[in-house]
């Protein structure tokens, strides 16, 4: 679109990049910060709150079951979306439009009904809060995510390449690994990264599905009820930082995929 | 789509799947995975709030005999009525704060530079938080918005107040604030949609009609991204209205108290799941007025479902 340069327009975007970010890199410079409250009084730098993490029994814990949980939803996420949206570009089938309106309801779905929702369910089926509800959850929850993530890049495959194979003699599974796969591989990396960072920071599911095994969002939400020390705001700082670097994959993911 | 998978048997020679229904086929096998999931687990658990609601709880089981006490208990307290009240407003304040701020965003971006790499760079920067979690944005805005904030301490500091400002924190503010940072990018990326779908020569072609500045605004921009507001409208009502988080972390004690807390206190504090469900079909009938009257007036007045 052609339009002038605006200073204006320049300045509010610069104002919503620093609001957008300034929380964030609060938390991480006051980490650094010589003083044992979260309020912003520099007192000088240190890493000592780092040290204080490893002595963190419980966060470390339960980064093993968030790890655990964020691969396996993502694992099932990413197959179920790559799935979804290859079928509703390439397949008609009966019931199309239900099934389509049917993998967007968990988006349109507050995640506090849809957690309710799952453990009112399990329960009336005699299984408590745990890993598989939890699992159940998380997937239903970042599906819709990983199917818009894919519909994007199979929307802009060409069909014709799957028909040129197809007339040469490939079968189905040969069809997808050679020809569909190598097209889309790096769109599943986005996915898969994207379904793994949106169930390992989940915390409204975790409360009502997680049961005794506590997740990370749990145990420092309720850290957060109680106080914040600083060993949290380093430990946040790792995950800001860590979270900062997949998403820069995810985003060269996408510039890849455009070329 | 239909041309092609009527060729593809003939083609490929693979196996056919059963025709039915006019000669459609059956869902491919490789998406019955997740129907089953659909179908299996979150279509009844829909279902179980339905059915739960209309059940009794007796502390310590549930009597499964058809009853509206639930619903008849939930709509004569008054202290819900009001906080269900309340949380609409809310929720309605976030909403239309995210959009007019994800609206005039994109403008100012498409007006501040021309480069489209630039442009993605700055819309992907935006987003970057969502993937964040709750709980991390939360705490970052503990740290902007408190007595000792980052906030308070720039206004002490430069001389512009003499005491820390209270209700930057722990009031509907701070609340509004972090609900509508995390929901900023939902309403950001439909309106994005839109606006880079408008073909730019209605917007000259309104100029060169006469219209000023505003008239074209009014009149040809804000219609045409009205798809991607109303989209983005659903997306962020609908977060914010349920949001649990950010009111028990950043609400004071009038803040904390809105609809989405009181039905998770209800199914995880005081084991009431009757009566939980009850709140939270109320909620949910709330949402689809909400949503139905927003779908008619997007409809009525900018014809988005009829384009």
């Amino acid at each position: 679109m052609r339009l002038r340069a605006n200073y204006f327009s320049a300045l509010f975007v610069a104002f919503m990049v620093i609001v957008t970010y300034a929380p964030i890199i609060l938390v991480a410079a006051l980490s650094f910060n010589d003083f044992p409250y979260f309020v912003v009084n520099i007192r000088g730098f240190t890493t000592k709150w780092y040290f204080d993490i490893a002595a963190r029994t419980d966060l470390l814990d339960a980064i093993k079951i968030s790890v655990t949980l964020g691969l396996c939803t993502a694992a099932l996420a990413t197959t179920f979306g790559a799935a979804m949206a290859y079928a509703l570009v390439r397949r008609d089938f009966v019931f199309k439009k239900y099934i389509t309106f049917s993998a967007a309801i968990p988006l349109l779905m507050p995640l506090l009904l849809l957690g309710i929702g799952i453990q009112l369910f399990m329960s009336l089926l005699g299984v408590g809060p745990g890993w598989w509800p939890l699992l159940a959850g998380h997937v239903l929850y970042t599906t819709p995510f990983t199917l818009l993530f894919m519909l994007t890049r199979i929307l802009g495959l060409d069909p014709s390449l799957e028909a040129a194979a197809r007339d040469l003699g490939a079968n189905t599974v040969q069809t997808f690994a050679w020809v569909i796969l190598p097209n889309i591989v790096w769109s599943l990396f986005g996915s898969f990264m994207l379904a793994f960072l949106l169930s390992f920071n989940e915390l409204t599911l975790a409360l009502f599905l997680a049961g005794p095994r506590q997740t990370l969002p749990l145990v420092i939400y309720a850290m957060m009820k109680v106080g914040i020390p600083p060993a949290l705001l380093a430990f946040t700082t790792l995950m800001i930082v860590s979270t900062m670097l997949v998403a820069i994959g995810i985003t060269a993911t996408l510039a890849k995929i455009k070329r | 789509m239909s041309q092609t998978s009527a060729n593809m048997p003939a083609s490929g020679g693979r196996a056919t799947a059963p025709l039915l229904f006019r000669g459609k086929q059956l869902p491919p096998l490789l998406i019955w995975p997740y129907i089953a999931l659909l179908v299996f687990v979150l279509f009844p658990s829909i279902i179980s709030i339905l059915l739960f609601s209309f059940w009794r709880s007796d502390f310590v089981s549930i009597d499964h005999t058809f009853t509206i006490v639930n619903y008849v208990d939930a709509l004569s307290d008054p202290v819900y009525l009001t906080i269900l009240f309340r949380t609409m407003i809310f929720a309605l304040a976030c909403t239309a704060t995210a959009l007019t701020l994800a609206f005039f965003f994109v403008v100012a971006v498409f007006r501040t530079t021309n480069s489209d790499k630039l442009r993605n760079i700055i819309f992907l920067s935006l987003a970057v938080p969502f993937l964040l979690g709750g709980l991390v944005r939360a705490l970052g805005w503990v740290g902007m918005l408190g007595n000792g904030g980052l906030i308070n301490i720039v206004l002490l500091e430069t001389g512009i107040i003499s005491e820390p400002i209270q209700w930057l924190l722990y009031s509907w503010f701070s609340v509004w604030i972090a609900v509508v940072y995390n929901t900023f990018q939902m309403a950001m990326f439909p309106i994005l949609l839109s606006y880079t779908a408008i073909d730019e020569r209605l917007q000259d072609a309104s100029r060169d009609l006469g219209a000023n500045g505003l008239g074209t605004f009014l009149r040809v921009t804000v219609p045409l991204t009205m798809p991607g507001i109303y989209v983005g409208g659903v997306l962020v009502f609908v977060v914010s209205v349920a949001s649990i988080v950010e009111p028990r972390i950043l609400g004071g004690s009038d803040a904390r108290s809105v609809a989405g807390s009181l039905i998770s206190d209800a199914m995880l504090q005081a084991f009431n799941y009757p009566g939980g469900s009850a709140k939270a079909i109320l909620l949910i009938v709330l949402i689809v007025a909400a949503i139905a009257l927003w779908s008619l007036f997007a409809e009525r007045k900018y014809r988005v479902f009829s384009r």
